[in-house]
């Protein structure tokens, strides 16, 4: 059964007027003498066959009589209520969010979770790290359920598969082979995440939790690429992989990265303790879950560029710029949180309403089993000769507030990186100054110690670069989440 | 283009922050009640540190958003800081309503900067609705707290930071 409300983009409880206008307007935007994209005949069609019934209140009785509830409610809200008549570029933000409706919020048992621990199992990870990640694999085969399906790989510079795919109900067998793990060799990470796909792959359905837990504490060297192709794969197959970085050696840019490709997120880990914090969030978080694999299919209007792609909440990560951009999970409490930052040039400016993105939002219901939910995501504005003076959304600005942060981080260190020293210390200085303002006295002075350390070294200390970047990440979301 | 009013940065137009130093470049038209979350209060009996103000010592509140900064009228021992509004009964010796205080929350009397009995500079918030905060912690009300030359005094959102030049050489910095 189609929907009407999402094809004019109305509410359901619109008024006559308001969906009279939402069509007209879609029939000024569609109409095939104006058109020219090529979906733009199938929208006109579905948009008169929409007007045609909620247009008359008979026929739009007996259709809301039919119409099962909507799982998830989107907001979108943006930072400017049209765009400006003038020669040079502007900046639109845009924040969506994704919640579950009340009908949703029901607890409803979880699909079955077929996960893949990869642990990095080279020399560095020998004596504490080890034992903690296999201290931390215990507690969760210990929470299995019988029809949940768990595999761990180790790898340094081959892959080995440590404990093969097997089922819940078998947990002396799962403990057994865990404990034989033992450090040895270098880190490639290709051959780790290649033995895991493949052991996700041999209970694997779509209706599955699937799902790859990287966990490392080095560099790995050369096959980047490989890793980034098998993760298209995996995003594919809706197998999600999140990445758990120990101490600071490892790489940070990569891992999340890998992460976003997939919906995942990277995490930094400083003490041994929080291992088994990280995955028994992880693994009760998979219960807490509405939707999952939500992701955004998209193309952008001609002169628009997409700048950023951030998700705020749950676990603040960077998305990808390219489609198909994967959000990530809708949580029962809470809410998914993105925020874009789109670049519009003059040029491109010509009709009186603007396209600046133009898409579909996919998502699977968890509900026992998954089931496919989408609608369309349009962004759009009209084209005005005088400022816009309404205010941005209170919401947004805040948001942009917290990720303005994070993002003088991610400045600094690329010029930090090219030896720009002079600019990344100024940065440096002002972001320690708005941590100050904003709080985070602690942070602060983390970030005034690698001030000291460009001024000394000339360089950012490892340690010290990932604290401040997972540290302002922290701050991102609008509240704290699952405690991590 | 907006230009950045602490850096002089030139962002796009419909830029929320400076994308060079972070600085808000929208201010928000109205917004009384700010949500300003309850940290940990910060006990105040501990020791004070703070130097004594020399007595012709110059008390400089710089705001830190605008870069502007704002004479203490010297020769007293107490300023409230404030907004004017109309109607209003008691005034704040320092009206702070050029510098966006009603948009960033400041109350209409809103804190006290004091030099006590020790001769030390004390801040005391007078039961404003969004808080005064001391270097990104939230201060008792009614209760003084010791200033130092350079921190960061947040009345609401209206941040400011405390300069306190010496009169007397001896006691210049």
């Amino acid at each position: 059964m189609r929907d009407y409300y999402q094809i004019l983009g109305v509410p359901r409880d619109a008024t006559a007027e308001q969906i009279k206008k939402a069509y007209l307007a879609l029939v000024r935007r569609y109409h095939p003498d104006v058109a020219s994209e090529p979906e733009a005949h199938e929208i006109f069609l579905q948009v008169q066959e929409a007007y045609e019934v909620l247009s008359d209140s008979l026929k739009r009785a007996e259709y809301d009589a039919a119409l099962p509830p909507e799982p998830l409610l989107l907001r979108v809200s943006t930072s400017r209520a049209s765009l400006l008549r003038v020669n040079e570029p502007q900046l639109v933000y845009v924040l969506a969010t994704l919640r579950p409706a009340a009908e949703a919020l029901q607890p409803k048992e979880r699909p079955p979770l077929n996960m893949c621990l990869v642990l990095d199992r080279s020399t560095s990870m020998s004596g504490a790290r080890l034992a903690a990640v296999k201290r931390a694999a215990g507690l969760l085969i210990d929470e299995l359920r019988p029809d949940d399906i768990f595999s761990v790989v180790t790898f340094n510079d081959r892959a080995e598969v440590a404990v093969p795919a097997t089922r819940g109900q078998h947990k002396d067998f799962l403990r057994k082979h865990i404990a034989g793990i033992e450090a040895f060799g270098g880190t490639e990470i290709f051959h780790g995440l290649q033995a895991a796909y493949r052991q996700v792959g041999r209970f694997y359905s779509p209706d599955y939790l699937n799902d790859i837990v990287l966990i490392t504490d080095g560099h790995t060297y050369g096959d980047e690429e490989k890793c980034y192709r098998l993760a298209r794969q995996a995003q594919q197959r809706g197998i999600v992989i999140s990445g758990l970085g120990l101490g600071s050696k490892w790489n940070d840019a990569f891992l999340d990265k890998l992460a976003a490709l997939t919906g995942g997120s990277a995490h930094l880990v400083t003490s041994t303790r929080d291992i088994e914090a990280f995955l028994e969030a992880h693994f009760h978080g998979m219960s807490d879950r509405v939707a999952e694999q939500v992701r955004l299919d998209f193309r952008l209007g001609a002169g628009v560029e997409l700048q950023y792609a951030f998700r705020l909440a749950p676990q603040a990560a960077p998305l990808t710029l390219t489609p198909p951009m994967v959000w990530g999970y809708v949580p029962r409490e809470g809410r998914l949180d993105v925020l874009l930052e789109l670049l519009v040039w003059p040029q491109d400016l010509k009709a009186e309403m603007s396209e600046l993105l133009f898409g579909r939002l996919h998502a699977r219901l968890l509900a026992g089993r998954t089931a496919p939910w989408e609608r369309p995501f349009r962004l759009a504005l009209p084209l005005r000769d005088e400022a816009d003076l309404a205010s941005p959304p209170a919401e947004l600005v805040e948001a942009m507030g917290r990720l303005t942060l994070y993002r003088m981080q991610e400045k600094a260190r690329a010029e930090a990186k090219k030896g720009q020293v002079v600019q990344a210390t100024r940065r440096l200085e002002q972001l320690s100054h708005r941590l100050l303002m904003a709080g985070q006295p602690r942070l602060a002075r983390t970030v005034q110690k690698e001030v000291d350390s460009l001024r000394t070294a000339h360089a950012l200390s490892e340690s010290g670069e990932k604290a401040i970047k997972f540290g302002t990440r922290a701050l991102i979301a609008p509240q704290r989440e699952e405690g991590l | 283009m907006i230009r950045c009013p602490v850096c002089h940065h030139e962002n796009y137009d419909g830029a929320l922050y400076c994308s060079e130093c972070g600085a808000p470049l929208y201010v928000p038209a109205t917004t009384q009640n700010l949500k300003v979350d309850e940290d940990a209060w910060l006990p105040t009996s501990g020791d004070f540190r703070s130097e004594a103000v020399g007595k012709d010592a110059r008390i400089i509140l710089f705001l830190v958003e605008s870069g502007q900064r704002v004479f203490l009228e010297s020769g007293r021992g107490e300023w409230t800081l404030g907004r004017l509004a109309s109607g209003q009964a008691v005034v704040p010796d320092v009206d702070l309503t050029a510098y966006n205080a009603y948009e960033q929350g400041v109350s209409r009397l809103h804190a006290a900067l004091r030099v006590d009995a020790h001769g030390r500079l004390t801040i005391t918030d007078m039961g404003s609705s969004n808080g005064t905060r001391v270097n990104g912690i939230k201060i008792l009300p009614n209760t003084p707290h010791p200033l130092q030359h350079g921190d960061i005094v947040a009345l609401g959102k209206l941040v400011f930071q405390v300069l306190l030049q010496s009169g007397s050489p001896e006691e210049g910095k």
